[in-house]
């Protein structure tokens, strides 16, 4: 008898002990996770130099081009609601005795522009020269609706640009136009 | 004479504020129960003979983690809604954490009396894993890259060491009938079987804000010895297990003084020693510098190329990997020390505050305040409380259960963790069942009481 009245007391125990942490078990079951998150990344770099020799221009030689590639939608649409902000850091630096504007923009599918990502002073590229780079460090800020306007009419990027030399200048071997370009991104709930 | 004690507790309390560490402060009051002079090996016992069967007389095991509690991880929003809360547990951590988990078992333990002596010897097996990490790990998981833009991620400290050894220890100790002064020593060889010791970790990543380029400084050591580092194929289990190539020898000291019936003081310091590892050993280190830019493009030839081959050559070659094989090293027990003021309230009831320190990477103290009470021969129960750093709620209890020749025990420094496992940052219990035999009509402290 003593041994079924020591029995119920230790399962007695153990309900309580139970009871007293089913509370805690049961808001970790029923509790949401949000996960939110900032990361930055260096994402990709390059420099242009010349190999060659080019003689002295007699003035100022001004070129413009325009290059188009295809908006990446599948990738921007995978994310669509996991980004709340998108900031693209912008290092560019210049050794060449040339000065530059360039401009990158987006395009539906009309080909019309939707959105472009610089300020033109953002734009702007002053010349340089070997002793004394010309530094452009900017951001560029997207947010969600510019991101999701993006995602739903983008159809190609484009990038245009106007370099023209600086009269008097005397060579263009040894100088080097690098650029660098960083991602900040705050994620919701990314995986 | 009151006012300097009520000094030494205060002095106690002041200084238990950053506690971690192996500490069994309710098993050192167990004076009957043999496990409990791997703590205190002057408890003197009641019984002229106890033995330890395999498995059964002592099973340890403990948990502590230096900060967070696992509720911290949740926040209630209100009674319906609750959401993970992983910045609040984040918050909760200091720049250095510690996560501390042991376990350990009695193959054989006997202790018979001769004379005025206890004679004891036992064997058991021992394994200790400890885990330092830093707060800018877990900041680096929940918020992610970006709040160290401009500053720097400090991983250094972030620290693995884990010891499975056996020990078999030789114990003696000695009291005379009345004497003010009763002592105890065991003595212990020590057999390595596996272990992994970080000796050195140092890593930051810095994050510019020019491009967010992300520079790694890495200096870190770690040096094994364990079967897993045998890729022969001829793996023999049996020998690393039984093997005394891994030596080591430890020594546990204790002594009690008896001011007068009521009153006495206890000292011990326990678990010195060090192992020498030397099979299966593998060292290796880690030291460089590295910046990633980006994936550089290359823009020559009118094409674009992603040159990742180069990203991954330039990382192999900025980091010195070095592995070296059998190159032994030594690793030390964290020394744990234990000073201790009991006082009879009666023939069979004691209270007793205690210090405890583990000297592991700094100081670890705690404090604690013990009653134990005797009720008739076959019944003994205490409780204890411990104050420590980020731990202020440790009720800890003993039982001593006697049926006939065995001896049921279950001791633990914080029972309510039992209860309320998502509020505890520590736990420990250790029970077991012991054969004694031969009751000591008088036990030496009952003498005491009664001059």
């Amino acid at each position: 008898m003593r041994n079924v009245v020591s029995g119920f007391q230790f399962f007695l125990l153990l309900v309580t002990l139970t009871a007293c942490y089913q509370k805690d078990l049961d808001e970790f079951n029923k509790a949401e996770l949000v996960y939110k998150t900032e990361i930055a990344l260096p994402v990709v770099s390059g420099n242009l130099t010349l190999q060659d020799t080019i003689p002295s221009p007699p003035g100022t030689i001004t070129m413009r081009d325009k290059q188009t590639a295809e908006f990446p939608q599948e990738e921007v649409n995978s994310t669509e609601g996991k980004i709340d902000e998108l900031i693209l850091k912008v290092l560019l630096t210049n050794n060449f005795p040339a000065n530059g504007t360039f401009q990158v923009y987006i395009t539906d599918n009309a080909d019309a522009k939707i959105d472009s990502l610089l300020t033109p002073s953002q734009g702007t590229i002053l010349a340089g020269s070997s002793g004394n780079p010309f530094k452009n460090n900017f951001e560029i800020r997207i947010t969600r609706d510019r991101y999701n306007n993006f995602s739903r009419n983008a159809k190609n990027i484009v990038l245009e640009y106007t370099i023209s030399t600086t009269s008097g200048a005397s060579s263009f071997v040894n100088n080097k136009f690098t650029f660098y370009i960083g991602v900040r991104a705050k994620l919701k709930n990314p995986f | 004479m009151k006012l300097k004690y009520i000094f030494i507790a205060v002095l106690m309390v002041s200084v238990a504020r950053q506690s971690v560490g192996q500490h069994e402060l309710t098993l050192f009051h167990m004076n009957n129960v043999f496990q409990g002079t791997y703590v205190n090996p002057t408890l003197m016992p009641e019984h002229k003979v106890s033995l330890g069967l395999p498995g059964m007389s002592s099973v340890y095991f403990m948990l502590n983690n230096s900060t967070w509690r696992a509720n911290d991880f949740k926040k209630k929003i209100n009674d319906d809604s609750v959401i993970f809360n992983l910045e609040g547990a984040v918050n909760k951590l200091d720049n250095k954490n510690y996560v501390n988990t042991a376990f350990s078992t009695d193959l054989f333990s006997l202790r018979i009396k001769i004379r005025n002596t206890f004679a004891s010897i036992n064997v058991t097996e021992q394994v200790d894993f400890r885990l330092n990490y830093p707060k800018d790990l877990f900041k680096l998981i929940n918020q992610g890259n970006a709040q160290f833009v401009g500053e720097a991620a400090d991983f250094s400290g972030l620290r693995v060491n884990s010891s499975h050894y056996r020990e078999y220890a030789l114990g003696l100790a000695r009291i005379r009938d009345g004497a003010k002064f009763s002592y105890g020593v065991r003595l212990k060889l020590l057999q390595g079987l596996n272990n992994v010791k970080t000796v050195k970790s140092d890593a930051r990543i810095s994050i510019d804000e020019q491009y967010y380029a992300h520079t790694l400084k890495a200096s870190a050591q770690v040096n094994s010895s364990t079967i897993a580092n045998d890729t022969t194929g001829n793996e023999d289990y049996v020998k690393a297990l039984t093997s005394f190539d891994n030596m080591g020898w430890g020594l546990d000291l204790g002594a009690t003084y008896h001011v007068n019936h009521r009153l006495s003081f206890t000292g011990s310091l326990v678990n010195l020693g060090a192992i020498t590892w030397k099979s299966n050993v593998v060292n290796r280190s880690i030291d460089g510098e590295y910046t990633f830019s980006g994936i550089k493009l290359d823009l020559q030839n009118d094409s674009i190329k992603v040159d990742i081959d180069a990203v991954l050559d330039s990382l192999k070659s900025a980091f010195k990997i070095k592995e070296t094989y059998n190159q032994s090293y030594k690793t030390s027990l964290p020394p744990r020390m234990y000073l201790s003021m009991g006082y009879m309230l009666g023939r069979n009831t004691k209270v007793a505050l205690t210090f405890y320190n583990e000297f592991y990477q700094g100081m670890n103290p705690a404090i604690s305040a013990a009653y134990v009470q005797r009720a008739g021969r076959i019944l003994n129960f205490l409780f204890t409380y411990t104050a420590k750093k980020n731990s202020f709620n440790n009720v800890g209890a003993g039982l001593m259960l006697k049926l006939i020749a065995m001896q049921i025990y279950m001791v633990g420094d914080n029972m309510l963790a039992i209860a309320n496992p998502f509020n505890a940052t520590n736990f420990n219990l250790r029970f077991g069942i012991n054969l004694v035999f031969g009751r000591i009509r008088k036990p030496d402290e009952q003498s005491h009481n009664e001059e």
